[in-house]
């Protein structure tokens, strides 16, 4: 027998045995899920339109985050180069925290920090979760990353993440803007971007940094304003 | 030339909502069984479904050939993005040299084909999965290896030698290579 052919009774194999595994979830009743909102949304939208859809999630975030990037250099090199030449106090702003707004995009980039010990990411986390959330995931992919999901019983969301401020990383955050206003806060007496959604269905987004600590914050969620800034003014150390 | 196109996206859109409409639940189903969470059980649908209409020209080829196939395909691809969830979370199990192949009945009544089926099914799901990317979705080595954060080389040899494992304990249990 050909290669050719061997392959392909064996792709005919591998299918067959796919529909044997499965034979059992699949001929039983399916499942009615009560799907969450979140989920809900992206459908009605998949729906819609599943090509621009498709294509509209798939961009690579690096093709983004080169447009953004170069925006940027286009930026700091003609209005901010003259300025950062002579002033180091502008010159340590713009290395701590750069947020733009691009099209229909929102950046936010952190620079690189130099720290001898990076923070135990895990140890901050909100001490104030609104009423019917509940801690469903807690993800540490490595040391420089820690995320949080919380959802409540009608599918809302607070995702929490928390990237270290390190030597040899930055925390990049691209997010549409077209859903938001963009405003500048505080956050216990941090600058902080909040993106307050306008868009039924959308989440706000709030971002900030504390230097001290060498960690960027950004918090998504389905929450007013209000309640969206007592989280994050609730985030402590929680070994003190 | 901009109206055929058009009027074959709409067409498209069409058999992609009919196929929505007909698969979610299903595709739904089997992602919770792998994943036990409703959350991650819609983002391994969402992911599935948007492999799918990027992968669309291949849908409606497999469709055109044989419509039987489209379940059995579009379950491959939902345990994939399942099983990328799993990985990401640092649940996945490690790779296993052996495994416990049930033993044939009689070999007499059991063609070379069947056998095959249920040899497929018993395999260490890390070899399986490299074979089902590389024949049933027809990814190349570089982007299996992408996906399974594998090298290209890796991938190769898994596929050489998980095709191997399988023609070898089927001659090992008297089915001759002719037939397989």
């Amino acid at each position: 027998m050909e290669q050719s052919e061997l392959d392909g009774m064996l792709r005919s194999a591998l299918l067959d045995a796919e529909r044997a595994d499965w034979a059992h979830v699949l001929s039983g009743p399916l499942p009615e899920p009560d799907f969450s909102p979140r989920y809900c949304r992206r459908r009605r939208q998949m729906r819609e339109d599943p090509f621009a859809y498709a294509k509209r999630r798939t961009r690579p975030l690096w093709r983004q985050a080169v447009r953004i990037a170069a925006c940027i250099l286009l930026l700091a090199g003609i209005s901010l180069g003259g300025f950062l030449a002579v002033s180091p106090e502008a010159r340590a702003w713009v290395t701590q925290r750069l947020s733009v707004i691009w099209g229909d995009k929102f950046a936010f980039f952190t620079a690189p920090e130099h720290q001898d010990r990076l923070p135990d990411l895990s140890q901050y986390r909100p001490a104030y979760i609104p009423e019917g959330f509940e801690l469903v995931r807690e993800w540490a992919p490595h040391e420089f990353f820690f995320t949080l999901t919380y959802r409540d019983g009608a599918g809302d969301y607070i995702d929490y993440n928390t990237a270290s401020l390190s030597s040899s990383s930055t925390f990049e955050f691209i997010v549409d803007s077209e859903h938001s206003d963009s405003r500048e806060i505080q956050i216990n007496g941090l600058p902080a971007t909040l993106l307050s959604s306008h868009t039924e269905g959308w989440p706000s987004h709030l971002l900030w940094e504390d230097a001290q600590a060498g960690i960027a914050y950004c918090i998504t969620a389905m929450l007013d304003d209000e309640t969206l800034i007592r989280v994050a003014e609730s985030v402590t150390c929680v070994t003190g | 030339m901009l109206l055929l196109a058009l009027l074959q996206e709409e067409t498209d859109k069409a058999l992609f909502l009919e196929f929505h409409g007909r698969y979610e639940r299903k595709l739904y189903a089997v992602a919770f069984h792998i994943l036990k969470s409703p959350a991650l059980a819609e983002d391994a649908v969402q992911d599935a479904m948007l492999q799918i209409i990027t992968h669309f020209e291949d849908f409606k080829r497999i469709k055109q050939k044989s419509c039987h196939e489209i379940a059995p395909w579009c379950i491959t691809i939902v345990k994939h993005a399942a099983l990328n969830i799993l990985r990401r979370e640092g649940r996945s199990g490690s790779l296993e040299e052996n495994w416990n192949a049930p033993t044939p009945e009689n070999v007499e009544d059991e063609s070379a084909y069947d056998r095959l089926v249920a040899l497929i099914r018993a395999m260490p799901e890390q070899y399986r999965t490299v074979l089902e990317l590389k024949f049933v979705l027809e990814w190349g080595n570089r982007e299996i290896a992408k996906a399974l954060n594998l090298s290209p080389g890796t991938v190769g040899v898994r596929v050489q030698r998980g095709r191997e494992l399988l023609i070898r304990r089927l001659e090992q249990e008297g089915y001759s290579r002719g037939t397989v």
